[in-house]
């Protein structure tokens, strides 16, 4: 063997050993809103687009034995989000199906099996109630289709020719459905489907509505809907009392263009997603704003056309995330948005709970 | 940059090495699909229109233990003025496909049984043979890509599967029938919903996968 041959077959040694060690990525600074000199209240803690985008919570042996987790699924345009323990449940409205992401195990399903009676034809968004029973608002069937705990089709309620449903919310024993066919929010009884009642109708006085858009629950049990049409967020009882009325249309700070997706915290504060300005606004439980977080962009950080966000406070969820959220700091719930255009994916940041009073502009923070 | 954040997570190299040798487990959902024949077998048997445990036919390399009888046609082959690839008679696992589909082999020819139902009207390509469908059997090299002007080049373009359509979509660098279907109705096929696609149609999103326009 020449020296030269022999020179070559060392340095392909040595690159192999390089291969086989690969080096760690140096950490990057967290991503914090708001920014600086503002003390952070939201982290951006990671995006998702397939099941292997998280990191395993059990043991790879799995990956050992069967090769690396499918990496097939993936979202191509998600609207509806929702976690429960280790699963996240995303409506995507390309294929038209709710994809399933154990990250427990780090496996990728579909609610439906597309064969019958459980096909989806447009599931806007998704309610999972405690009893593991789902609930899919399925604009163009017209109906809420059910699925039992063990994500096996139970039955659809509802008729396109009397609805759009495009939120679902469990409350108790009942369900909230938005529906944008009559402006309208309907009161079901969740085990039956049957109708107990409706309020709303379409118009722009308290308690009526302009495509009520997203549902969410408050703390105190009253309902926060999104209207898109109507630029505004209303809190109502479930009889349909309206009790606070925020936002009108316009670019500034708390007015909104297309409010979409909304959400309440522990402490009550709203959270509303903006698909036009492609951010998240916070608000008091009385309507007043306090920050944003997310914004247009080029980065995974930013979103792109939001439509939906839940916010995720079961331990089990939170800890999946933990090894995301910067050292020294403490995550108290999970925002999850959806981004439909650019990278589709699923946004995860997390509530900063630093046990302090930081001020925003001089104003204190409830 | 950016993509760095979107890269799947590090496994072991001992993962990968293991993978090689063992064919990971997928959920395939063939039941309740168009591909369900079991009607049409007297014990409702599934797999045994394509595959046996038994006495399979050594001479199909493309499928495992292949139990269907194989068409034997030759086929009229896509052309058009702007195509620059070479089209060849259909090979590989596409010739097992036609071998429904084409219509001359009946989809219950399995065994010693020639069989009795003939798949016809849009389910089989019929007398045109491969003139009026989307070309098949084809390197699709970087080169093509290059030479098309409008194709992605193959080994470095997302299939949007995980991957890239070099190695999610080719075989063997070759387009086939299962570039764009999944026979089995795999997760990601059934999800979609759509004739066993596994990308979805909706803004054309399969056909922009390659297609540079």
């Amino acid at each position: 063997m020449s020296s030269h041959a022999r020179r070559l077959l060392a340095l392909s040694l040595c690159a192999l050993a390089a291969c086989a060690r690969v080096p760690e990525e140096p950490p990057r600074p967290p991503i914090l809103y708001p920014p600086p000199p503002d003390a952070p209240r939201v982290q951006y803690l990671t995006s998702i687009r397939s099941v292997t985008d998280m990191p395993r919570a059990t043991s790879r042996l799995a990956d050992i034995v069967l090769g690396p987790p499918e990496e097939g699924m993936r979202v191509w345009k998600p609207y509806g989000v929702a976690m429960a323990g280790t699963h996240l449940y995303i409506c995507d409205t390309i294929i038209n199906n709710v994809l399933i992401f154990d990250f427990a195990d780090g496996s990728a399903r579909s609610l439906s099996t597309n064969l019958g009676a459980d096909v989806l034809r447009n599931p806007i968004n998704i309610a999972v109630a405690d009893d593991g029973t789902k609930y899919v608002a399925d604009a163009l069937r017209g109906q809420v289709v059910v699925f039992g705990p063990d994500d096996r089709y139970q039955t659809a309620w509802g008729t396109p020719e009397e609805m759009t449903p495009c939120d679902v919310l469990v409350v108790g024993d009942r369900l909230a459905v938005a529906d944008l066919l009559d402006d309208e929010i309907e009161i079901w009884d969740r085990r039956t489907g049957e109708r107990l009642s409706s309020f709303g109708g379409p118009g722009s006085g308290p308690g009526q509505f302009r495509a009520p858009t997203n549902l969410a629950l408050s703390p105190d049990g009253t309902l926060c809907v999104s209207e898109t049409h109507g630029f505004r967020v209303q809190r109502l009882t479930l009889e349909g009392d309206p009790i606070l009325t925020f936002g009108e249309i316009g670019t500034g700070f708390g007015q909104f263009t297309r409010p979409k997706g909304v959400a309440v915290d522990p402490a009550g504060r709203i959270c509303v997603v903006d698909s036009a300005f492609s951010n998240v606004q916070i608000f008091t439980d009385s309507g007043e704003l306090l920050m944003f977080f997310g914004g247009a962009g080029p980065n995974v950080s930013n979103l792109d056309l939001p439509a939906d966000i839940e916010i995720v406070t079961d331990p089990v969820s939170l800890a999946l995330f933990e090894p995301f959220v910067a050292p020294g700091r403490h995550i108290s719930h999970l925002f999850l948005v959806s981004s439909q255009f650019g990278v589709p994916r699923i946004n995860v940041y997390g509530f900063l709970d630093e046990g302090e009073t930081p001020t925003d502009h001089g104003r204190p923070v409830p | 940059m950016e993509r760095r954040a979107w890269r799947a997570p590090r496994r072991f190299i001992l993962s990968a090495l293991t993978s090689l040798a063992l064919v990971p487990l997928t959920q395939a959902q063939i039941t309740g699909s168009a591909h369900d024949l079991s009607p049409l077998d007297p014990d409702r048997r599934l797999c045994i229109f394509c595959h046996t445990p038994h006495g399979a036919d050594t001479s199909v390399a493309d499928a495992p233990l292949w139990n269907h009888a194989t068409t034997n046609q030759n086929y009229v082959v896509y052309d058009s003025p702007t195509l620059d690839a070479t089209v060849g008679q259909p090979v590989g696992a596409s010739r097992l496909c036609l071998s429904c589909h084409d219509g001359t082999v009946a989809v219950d020819a399995f065994g010693s049984s020639p069989g009795s139902f003939f798949l016809g009207g849009p389910g089989a390509v019929g007398s045109d043979g491969l003139l009026n469908d989307h070309p098949i059997s084809f390197q699709y090299t970087d080169s093509l890509a290059v030479q098309d002007g409008e194709l992605h080049p193959p080994s470095v373009t997302s299939s949007l599967l995980g991957s890239t359509i070099d190695d999610d979509l080719l075989f063997n660098g070759s387009m086939e029938c299962s570039s764009c279907h999944d026979v089995h109705r795999g997760p990601a096929a059934a999800a979609v919903n759509d004739a066993l696609l596994m990308i979805p149609q909706t803004g054309s999103t399969l056909c922009l996968v390659c297609h540079n326009k």
